[in-house]
């Protein structure tokens, strides 16, 4: 279980640092880096992580779940992931 | 410092805070003032309870200010419907009967706003009530649905019913879930810091948007190159601080009470793109929209294609935007303006946003965690992006607000055939900003930061009550001495500019005002006006003469409501009691020539300075000349000088008046100017002398036209044309034997005249025309103490009954001194006069 969350964590870090962060250190996003709150993601970023995670892991969004709540931190997206995987 | 120590300089601050708001009048007429106290008192109490009775308490407070700035039924009334609505959405029924209800409850709600039901308390309450639910419920129902862990009732009801909100109808879309996510969500103490902060930078907006609009806000008609041009396009722009103003405020307000929201604006006139702006002007608006629109709609087609998602997302996205503001609009004002320009405009920013997303998502946009070193190719980047930007929105934003597509055509024709050197010069000083650009971030910017960062709580604070304690010297004359600055003066109170008083005083909202949108003053005036018959025109009081000169008249035997008084005509479409057309023998009749202010608008019959005049010229009255004296108001709301001229001949000479009163206001030249626009616009015949005078030749095509030339020798004739009605009103009353008396009045009453009036050179000209004059500038009519105490409110400054009182006593003690040219046969001594 925490093996499969640090997969998609270190996933989404990934494409997050090439996509919207290229040349940042990886070490200074943290699991717990504030992502949409903290200005790293906007709407159209938001919607291209969740393309991404769509299309990686097979799951759908539901359209509340593209919200603050659900994905502002790369732990945060990892959990609703895991959750999305464990009920599908 | 400990915890209590920065509660008690918080408490400090936000009591200075509040201080200003009272010092500078903020939100004076929505009851920003008798709100103040539970503010107060409210934030120290709430802030020492324990964290399970603040919300509680929170609620008591809220609906404590509803009761404290509504009347008791309306506050109830509103309550109850309020509970009513919430009920609703937690009805033991399916989620598709819940929504129908809701819609049905909305229906009857619409009709009570728009008026189809006729209810009064309905009507008063109806901004409010809409402010309220009109989005949140829509918020609260989407969340409901979505969300596993219930909301508490307390939480519930404090997000339906916040305190601000029982003033401020333009309120932000506060989201519930962020509403409820952020409650105490940091250090009790620093919430209320931010609260502090953003409430001082809702005042600094506030006062920065008085000082623009009162000051550096030209009217449409003075562009007549591209800087005159630059200045109108910047200022209008400019002019939405008021409403970033009011959102800090209130934002600001509610972060007092521990709810730790984010921003609702930021930092939008350095916005880079579109997509930018978007993201940093009415953040929750674009919140909400993303929430209820964007995401279920892209959710939905991504998997089909995700462009195509996008583009779908993105331009429902604004085609319902445009549909909500009108929508918003309704519920505030009772209207629903759907209009072209609103299209165009939101048309416009569709497209532009649409490819800017389209571009976004093909290539990675580069964000920093630290905040990288800017490089000189960077700054110049974003400098020329930001100025770039400025520039289009200040150009979208006048043809937004301009209201109508001639508006915008106008404007293009005033600067259509500017020389190239004035494109040099504004490319020139556009170049120059870019280059102030470049230098504030490549200079300044990060040591800024990095200072801001580097300073205490303690030290911030002091900076910001240094601030405070700077504009509360400002605003306050007895301690700064300043009481004549022209700046200063103009930020002190929230008043009509220059250019909208005379609007108001012409009956603009008659003829203009049909987009019903505007940013600046009178977009206030129309959110703040009465509820009845704010219109002549509307409530069927008015008939309009296309073909006439004078444009307009009363309808005879109306008995109305007009700005929430009592109006009635007689059988002459006169708004005054009932007169013979032929004059009774041994009587006085004196005719009163005017507009608005004449015509009594905003105050009942038997308050206007004309029949108070009438009154004391009676009791006066010794039986020496006269029997009987009348006065007879042929005022109408927005009638210019122009169209007296003509009404003098063909209406009140028949009456066979001995004095006719021909009263002037400062703005008169430029209103007659604009009515002269209308009527060759509209190919009403007017006399070929005033035409010659106005052209210098005798075609009037020309300025049908509106070509620049021909606008500019309209506006060098009018000084002309003011002779040249002052002399036919000489000329048609001598001829009758009437005797004509120019009386200069004061609009609005209590401001105090610069040395360069212009009601005492208007006077001076109408003396060498022949007339009698008169100046209604005593004492008598400088109010005591609040420059409002003669006026309805702050944004509608007719006089009040006061004033016209004070005007009605001037009037009749000039009268009296003016005996020897009038022979009223009043032998008064002046100094006894009431």
């Amino acid at each position: 279980m925490a093996d499969r969350q640090n997969e998609i964590t270190t996933a989404t870090k990934a494409f997050i640092l090439k996509e919207f962060l290229p040349g940042e250190d990886p070490d200074e996003l943290l699991d717990t880096t504030p992502l949409l709150s903290g200005g790293i993601l906007d709407s159209i970023s938001t919607v291209k992580l969740v393309g991404f995670l769509e299309d990686t892991y097979g799951i759908e969004f539901q359209a509340h779940e593209i919200s603050e709540d659900h994905l502002d931190t790369l732990q945060l997206v990892a959990q609703l992931v895991q959750e999305k995987l464990g009920s599908s | 410092m400990s915890s209590w120590g920065a509660f008690l300089g918080l408490a400090f601050q936000l009591a200075l805070v509040l201080l200003l708001t009272q010092r500078f009048g903020i939100e004076v007429d929505r009851g920003l003032v008798k709100l103040t106290p539970l503010v107060f008192g409210g934030f120290l109490i709430h802030a020492i309870l324990p964290l399970r009775l603040r919300l509680p308490f929170f609620l008591a407070l809220s609906i404590a200010g509803f009761f404290v700035v509504f009347e008791t039924h309306l506050a109830a009334a509103l309550l109850a419907i309020g509970l009513g609505l919430i009920a609703v959405c937690h009805f033991p029924v399916p989620w598709f009967l819940r929504i129908v209800l809701l819609v049905g409850a909305g229906a009857t709600l619409t009709a009570m706003c728009a008026g189809w039901i006729d209810a009064e308390w309905g009507r008063r309450i109806m901004p409010i009530l809409g402010s309220i639910f009109m989005f949140r419920l829509v918020l609260y129902v989407y969340d409901l649905r979505t969300e596993k862990q219930r909301a508490s009732p307390w939480e519930t009801l404090s997000y339906f019913f916040l305190l601000p909100n029982a003033i401020f109808p333009l309120f932000p879309i506060i989201d519930f879930k962020t509403f409820r996510r952020t409650y105490y969500n940091r250090a009790a103490n620093e919430i209320y810091a931010k609260g502090v902060s953003w409430m001082l930078r809702g005042i600094l907006h506030l006062l920065l948007y008085r000082l623009i609009y009162q000051n550096y806000t030209p009217p449409a008609a003075s562009v007549h190159d591209l800087g005159t041009l630059a200045l109108y396009m910047v200022s209008g722009y400019a002019l939405y601080l008021r409403v970033s103003g009011l959102f800090h405020l209130i934002v600001g307000m509610l972060c007092l009470f521990g709810f730790n929201l984010p921003e609702t604006h930021h930092h939008y006139f350095l916005a880079t793109g579109f997509n930018d702006l978007w993201r940093r002007i009415n953040i929750y608006w674009k919140d909400f929209m993303m929430k209820i629109v964007y995401y279920p709609i892209f959710v939905r087609l991504r998997r089909r294609d995700a462009t195509l998602a996008m583009v779908v997302a993105t331009l429902v996205v604004f085609i319902v935007s445009w549909w909500l503001h009108s929508y918003q609009w309704f519920w505030i004002r009772g209207t629903f303006p759907l209009t072209i320009v609103d299209a165009i405009f939101w048309g416009i920013f569709a497209v532009a946003v649409l490819a800017n997303s389209l571009l976004q998502s093909r290539r990675a946009s580069a964000r920093s965690l630290k905040g990288r070193a800017i490089t000189p190719r960077a700054a110049l980047a974003r400098s020329l992006k930001v100025v770039s930007m400025f520039s289009v929105m200040c150009m979208l934003w006048t043809f937004w607000t301009g209201g109508t597509l001639e508006a915008w055509n106008r404007l293009l024709a005033a600067v259509a055939h500017v020389p190239t050197l004035q494109y040099v010069w504004m490319a020139t000083n556009l170049l120059i900003l870019v280059g102030l650009g470049v230098a504030y971030q490549l200079l300044v910017q990060r040591r800024w930061e990095q200072w801001q960062q580097r300073q205490s709580f303690a030290r911030r604070s002091w900076a910001s009550t240094v601030l405070m304690l700077g504009l509360l010297l400002l605003g306050t004359p007895e301690l700064s001495g300043l009481h004549d600055n022209r700046l200063v003066v103009s930020v002190r109170a929230e008043r009509l500019n220059e250019q909208d008083q005379a609007l108001l005083l012409r009956g603009y909202y008659e003829e203009v005002l049909e987009s019903e949108r505007m940013l600046g003053g009178l977009w206030q005036a129309q959110a703040n006006k009465p509820t009845r018959g704010f219109l002549l025109r509307q409530s069927g009081t008015m008939r309009y003469l296309e073909d006439e000169i004078h444009e307009r008249e009363l309808l005879p035997q109306i008995d109305t409501i007009f700005r929430d008084a009592a109006f009635r005509t007689n059988d002459w479409g006169l708004r005054d009691q009932g007169y013979s057309l032929a004059k009774p023998p041994r009587t006085c009749r004196i005719a009163v020539m005017g507009a608005s202010v004449e015509m009594g608008s905003g105050v009942r019959n038997e308050e206007v300075f004309e029949a108070l005049t009438e009154t004391l010229l009676n009791e006066a009255n010794t039986g020496i000349s006269y029997d009987c004296y009348e006065v007879l108001n042929f005022a109408v709301n927005g009638l210019t000088n122009l169209a007296q001229v003509h009404l003098i001949d063909s209406r009140v000479l028949a009456f066979d008046p001995d004095i006719v009163l021909f009263f002037s206001h400062d703005a008169d030249r430029r209103l007659v100017m604009k009515h002269i626009e209308r009527i060759i616009a509209r190919g009403t015949a007017i006399p070929d002398d005033l035409r010659t005078l106005l052209l210098g030749h005798p075609s009037p095509e020309t300025i049908a036209e509106g070509s620049p030339e021909s606008r500019l020798t309209v506006w060098r004739y009018q000084k002309s044309l003011l002779r040249w009605i002052y002399t036919n009103v000489v000329t048609s009353c001598r001829r009758a034997q009437v005797e004509p008396v120019c009386v200069y009045l004061p609009f609005p009453l209590g401001v105090v005249e610069p040395e360069s009036a212009r009601g005492p050179r208007m006077l001076e000209v109408a003396a060498e025309c022949g007339f009698e004059t008169i100046a209604l500038q005593g004492d008598v009519l400088r109010p005591e103490g609040d420059t409002t105490s003669l006026v309805l409110n702050t944004w509608d400054e007719h006089p009040n009954p006061e004033g016209h009182r004070r005007i009605a006593k001037e009037l009749f003690r000039q009268l009296i001194e003016h005996e020897h040219a009038l022979g009223l046969g009043l032998t008064y001594n002046v100094d006894e006069a009431p």
